[in-house]
C-alpha cells in the first residue's frame, strides 16, 4: 500500500462511482476521502518510493514537511465538498471532482517532474468536466478555453523537465530557481496555472462557468497545486515579489464593479494567491510558512464562500448581485457560515486568515521591504471591500430583492458549518496549524500592536464602505461584461483572425479578377487572330490562293533568269 | 413556508443606522487604545499612531475611486461576448 501514491484511491475509486447508485454512491463519494486521507495519514512521514522508466530515475511518491501541508488540506477540503456535493444528482461531477481532487493530491506527493507532469495534467482534464457538467453553450466554450490554456501549462512543463534534465541530468523535483531556460519554461507552466499578471485570466473566465460544486473544487486545487510547486522549486527567487505584489493589486479593482458574485470571489482568489507568490518570493523560514499556512486557510475560507454563493445560486438560480439581496431573511444559517468565511479572508483577529496572511505580512517588514508593505496593506484593505463586505453585504443585505427562498439543504449546511468551524478554530488555536509547517513556527500572531493595528485597517475600511455607500457614492451593481485580458483572445486574436482572413480574401478576390481579365484578353486576342474574322482563322478562297500561287511561280522564273 | 410577512430588525433604517454608529464608536476607541499600545516597529509607519486606521480608511476610498475610473474603460454590455445564454 505504501508504494500507492496518496490520492490514487481517489482517482480509482471514483472510477467505480458511475456502477452504483443512490445510497450507496453517497456512501461512497464520502468515504472515498476519507479513505484516501487515512492511507496518507499511515504513511511514514519522510517516505521516498523510487521507479525506474526507460533508464531513468524517478520518485513517484516523496512525503515530506512541505508536501504533508498540501496532503492534509487538499484531503479536508475534498471530504467537505464531497458532502456539499452529495445530493448532486448523476455520476460525472463527483467522478470529475474526484479524480481532480485525487490527481492534485497526488501531484503535490511527486518527487520527479513526469510524475508531476502526469498529475499536472490530469488535473486539467479531469476539472474541466466540472464545467461541462453545467448545461449551455456559455459553459462549453468556457471550458474549452479553460483546458486549452490548462493543457498548454502541462506542455511547458513537460519542455521544461526534457530541457532540465538535459542540463542537469536529472528529473528530481527538487530546487530549481531560474537558472536555465528548462527552469524559465517550468516557471512559466507554474505562473500559468498560479494565475500570474497576464497569464490569470483563465481562472475568473472557467470559474464562475462550472456548476455549483465545481466552482467549489476548482477553487481548491489547481491553484494551490501551482502554489505548492513554486514553493518546492522556486523559494527566494527575488521576481516573484514584484509578481505577487501586482497579483495582490489588480484584482481587487475588478472585484470591485464585477456583478457576478463568484466571479468576485474568482478576483479575490487572485488577489489571495498574490500574498502567497510574495512570501515564496521572500524566501525566509517565515514568509515560506507564511505561504503554507496561509495556503491551508485560504483553501478552507475561500471553499467556505464558494459553497455560500453555490447555495445561493443553487436556491434563487441567479448569483448577480443586482437581481439579490436581503437573503439573510431566508437564507440566515448560510449568511452566518458565509459572515464567518468573509472575516477569515479579510484576516480579523480570531479568525484564520488572521494568523496566516500576519505571518507574510511581517516577514516583508521584517526584511524592510517598505513598497511591498504598502503594496500588501492596500490590498488588505481590498480584501475587506471584496470578499469582507460585498460577497456577504450584497447577497444577503442590501436592498431586499423580495425573493424568499428555502435555506440551503441540509448536506450543504453541513460542509459549510465544518468549514466555518475549522475557520474559526484555526483563528483562536493556530498551534495544530503552525506545528504542520515545514519549518519550526516561533511567530506569534496575538500581539497587541499586530491585534490594534489589524483592527484599525479593517474597521476604518469598513467605516470607508458605510460612508461611501450610504451617500450614495458605492459603485452600482450593474449586470455588465468588464473587459479583462480575456478579452485579447475572446476578441482580439479572433477578430485579427477575421480580418486576416478578409483581407487574404479580398487579395485572393483581386488576384482572381486579374487573372480573369488576363485571361479574356489572351482569348480576345487569340480570337483576333485565329477566330473566324481573324487573319490566320479566314478560310481563303481558292482563285486568291491560285493567283498567289502563280505570283510566287512568276518572282521564281524571273529570278532564275537574273 | 411562512406566508406571514415577517418583520426584521435590519428592515428598519434606525437599527441601520445604530450599527453605523456602532462602528463609528469602535473606530474611536480603537485609535485611542492605539496611542497607549506598545509598538515595536520594523518599518517606519509601524511607529506611527493611527496609521493604519488612515491607512484603511483612505486605501479603501482610493481603490473604490480607482475602480469607478476603471470601470469607465472596461464596463461592456452583457451580451458582449454575445454568449449570455444563462440568464
Amino acid at each position: 500500500m505504501s508504494g500507492l501514491p496518496p490520492g490514487m484511491i481517489l482517482v480509482l475509486g471514483a472510477l467505480a462511482l458511475p456502477l452504483v447508485r443512490g445510497r450507496l454512491r453517497q456512501l461512497l463519494v464520502v468515504a472515498l476521502p476519507v479513505a484516501s486521507y487515512a492511507h496518507m495519514l499511515a504513511l511514514p512521514a519522510d517516505l521516498s518510493v523510487g521507479a525506474e522508466l526507460f533508464g531513468y530515475a524517478l520518485e513517484p511518491v516523496r512525503v515530506d514537511r512541505l508536501s504533508l501541508v498540501w496532503g492534509h488540506v487538499f484531503h479536508i477540503v475534498a471530504i467537505l465538498t464531497a458532502i456539499y456535493a452529495l445530493r448532486v444528482k448523476g455520476a460525472t461531477e463527483h467522478v470529475a471532482g474526484l479524480t481532480y481532487a485525487g490527481s492534485a493530491i497526488a501531484a503535490a506527493f511527486a518527487g520527479d517532474l513526469i510524475t508531476l507532469f502526469v498529475f499536472w495534467e490530469l488535473t486539467a482534464v479531469t476539472s474541466v468536466f466540472l464545467i461541462w457538467a453545467r448545461p449551455g453553450a456559455r459553459s462549453r466554450r468556457a471550458g474549452l478555453r479553460y483546458l486549452v490554456i490548462q493543457v498548454a501549462s502541462g506542455v511547458l512543463l513537460l519542455a521544461g523537465s526534457v530541457l532540465t534534465y538535459l542540463e542537469r541530468g536529472s528529473l528530481a523535483f527538487d530546487h530549481l530557481g531560474l537558472s536555465g531556460p528548462g527552469s524559465v519554461l517550468i516557471f512559466l507552466a507554474f505562473g500559468i496555472k498560479a494565475a500570474f499578471p497576464l497569464l490569470h485570466n483563465w481562472l475568473q473566465d472557467a470559474y464562475p462557468e462550472a456548476t455549483v460544486a465545481g466552482t467549489v473544487f476548482l477553487s481548491a486545487f489547481t491553484t494551490k497545486l501551482a502554489i505548492y510547486a513554486l514553493a518546492r522549486a522556486f523559494p527566494g527567487t527575488a521576481i516573484l515579489i514584484p509578481i505577487g505584489a501586482l497579483m495582490t493589486l489588480f484584482p481587487i479593482v475588478y472585484a470591485v464593479i464585477e456583478n457576478d458574485l463568484r466571479r468576485v470571489l474568482a478576483y479575490s482568489l487572485n488577489n489571495q494567491l498574490g500574498f502567497m507568490v510574495v512570501g515564496i518570493g521572500i524566501g525566509t523560514e517565515l514568509s515560506l510558512n507564511g505561504t503554507a499556512a496561509h495556503a491551508f486557510a485560504h483553501i478552507i475560507y475561500k471553499a467556505l464562500l464558494f459553497m455560500a454563493m453555490g447555495a445561493v445560486l443553487h436556491r434563487t438560480g441567479t448569483i448577480k448581485a443586482s437581481a439579490l439581496g436581503g437573503l439573510y431573511k431566508s437564507m440566515p444559517l448560510t449568511a452566518a457560515c458565509c459572515i464567518v468565511g468573509s472575516l477569515s479572508i479579510s484576516g480579523f483577529p480570531l479568525f484564520s486568515g488572521f494568523v496566516s496572511k500576519s505571518m507574510i505580512l511581517s516577514a516583508g517588514a521584517e526584511a524592510h521591504m517598505l513598497v511591498l508593505s504598502l503594496a500588501l496593506l492596500v490590498a488588505s484593505a481590498g480584501v475587506v471591500d471584496h470578499s469582507g463586505i460585498k460577497i456577504p453585504f450584497f447577497a444577503f443585505f442590501a436592498h431586499d430583492s423580495g425573493r424568499r427562498v428555502e435555506e440551503a439543504p441540509w448536506n450543504m449546511l453541513l460542509a459549510m458549518g465544518a468549514a466555518a468551524a475549522i475557520c474559526i478554530g484555526l483563528g483562536v488555536y493556530p498551534q495544530p496549524l503552525y506545528d504542520l509547517l515545514p519549518y519550526p513556527v516561533s511567530y506569534v500572531p496575538y500581539t497587541t500592536a499586530h491585534v490594534v493595528t489589524s483592527l484599525e485597517l479593517l474597521l476604518f475600511a469598513a467605516l470607508a464602505f458605510a460612508f461611501l455607500y450610504r451617500s450614495g457614492r458605492y459603485p452600482a451593481e450593474i449586470e455588465s461584461v468588464n473587459l479583462d485580458f480575456d478579452w485579447t483572445y475572446r476578441r482580439l486574436a479572433p477578430r485579427a483572425v477575421a480580418a486576416a482572413r478578409r483581407r487574404l480574401a479580398a487579395l485572393h478576390a483581386a488576384a482572381a479578377r486579374r487573372l480573369d481579365a488576363a485571361r479574356r484578353r489572351l482569348l480576345r486576342s487569340l480570337e483576333r487572330t485565329y477566330g473566324p474574322s481573324g487573319l490566320l482563322g479566314e478560310p481563303w478562297p481558292t482563285g486568291t490562293t491560285a493567283l498567289w500561287a502563280a505570283v510566287l511561280l512568276a518572282a521564281y522564273l524571273i529570278l532564275s533568269y537574273l | 413556508m411562512d406566508e406571514r410577512p415577517k418583520s426584521h430588525r435590519l428592515d428598519a433604517p434606525r437599527n441601520v443606522a445604530r450599527l453605523v454608529y456602532a462602528l463609528a464608536v469602535a473606530c474611536a476607541l480603537l485609535l485611542v487604545v492605539d496611542v497607549f499600545s506598545p509598538k515595536h516597529p520594523h518599518l517606519p509607519y509601524e511607529g506611527w499612531e493611527g496609521f493604519f486606521a488612515f491607512a484603511g480608511f483612505f486605501a479603501y476610498l482610493g481603490i473604490v475611486a480607482s475602480a469607478k475610473l476603471w470601470r469607465k474603460l472596461v464596463m461592456r454590455p452583457p451580451d458582449y461576448y454575445g454568449d449570455d445564454d444563462d440568464g
